[in-house]
């Protein structure tokens, strides 16, 4: 298996094992998962974040402008079944729709040398969202954290063999991305969408990693 | 039978402004909605420009939609600015 291909029961399902996150070095706090606005074309991307002006963060009126990103931290425990907040919580919250430091995920843990967390992700898109979405929807992922001694390398993965069994692909930020797409994607081939509903909502069906 | 909802109240580490949320975890590098949006404000004005730049004509449904939605957001933090520098001077004409 390889990149690109799909993250094995990421999106609105109750899957614990899907991206994970690993530190060469104790953290001396739990890290806290964030969203923000990407500028940069991709692969390329932003050293770190500060606002969150894109459609993917501000919403708009065919869903009450609520950030359309949403993550569950895993590493204690799978998230349940359809775990999608339905609403953003001020600060952090596990789950939380991701909007830069406003609504984030705080881990459930301290990683010591080693370590690692895993969480969940997933994408509601409004009727109403922009088309192409290649700029309203650039964002990036940011892992916030601090570690006191030697600062740690992080290792990103995610899962591409089963929930019980995982197999671990290592994802490089800055390379690799992530798809939002319709349920039964071809992720060897693509093509990589999303439908948009004629009214309400959608889901991204599946998410994988891509080049 | 209802759920207790346990609010608890948290700072803007810009402003200081007090928030209640429902959320957990770690709260120490939280941004209010308005500084957050305070920061948002050149992005929202660089997305307009590029609109602006090209031909309305041209655009698409969706698109015509999130020029409105940004021509509010602008005037909204514009508007969030003003107030603050109207407090300001007559915090100073005060003194």
């Amino acid at each position: 298996m390889a990149i690109p291909n799909k993250a094995t029961g990421a999106g609105n399902n109750n899957a614990q094992n899907v991206f994970k996150l690993t530190f060469s070095n104790a953290l001396s706090s739990a890290p806290k998962i964030e969203a923000w606005d990407n500028s940069q074309t991709f692969p390329a991307k932003d050293s770190a974040g500060t606002t969150t002006a894109k459609e993917i963060f501000t919403g708009t009126a065919g869903n009450s402008s609520k950030p359309m990103l949403y993550l569950a931290a895993t590493t204690s425990a799978a998230p349940g079944a359809n775990w999608k907040p339905a609403s953003a919580s001020a600060g952090s919250a596990n789950p939380n729709r991701l909007k830069g430091s406003t609504n984030y995920v705080t881990d459930p843990t301290t990683p010591g040398a080693g370590g690692a967390i895993l969480f969940n992700i997933g994408l509601e898109v409004p009727y109403d969202a922009s088309v192409p979405s290649s700029s309203s929807a650039a964002h990036m992922i940011q892992v916030r954290y601090t570690y006191t001694g030697s600062a740690p390398s992080l290792t990103w993965a995610f899962n591409e063999g089963s929930e019980g069994t995982p197999s671990w692909t290592t994802i490089t930020p800055g390379t690799h991305g992530l798809r939002y797409c319709n349920s039964s994607t071809s992720w060897a081939a693509g093509p990589y969408k999303l439908t948009l509903p004629a009214s309400g909502t959608v889901d991204a069906g599946e998410i994988g990693v891509t080049a | 039978m209802s759920e207790e909802i346990k609010e608890t109240e948290i700072t803007c580490k810009i402003c200081g402004r007090k928030v209640m949320t429902d959320g957990s975890g770690d709260f120490s590098s939280f941004i209010c909605e308005v500084c957050q949006e305070k920061a948002n404000l050149p992005a929202y004005e660089a997305e307009m420009l590029e609109y602006e730049g090209g031909d309305k004509e041209g655009l698409t449904e969706s698109q015509l939609r999130r020029v409105s939605f940004l021509q509010d957001k602008i005037n909204a933090v514009k508007a969030i600015l003003q107030e603050e520098e109207d407090a300001a001077k007559a915090a100073e004409e005060k003194k």
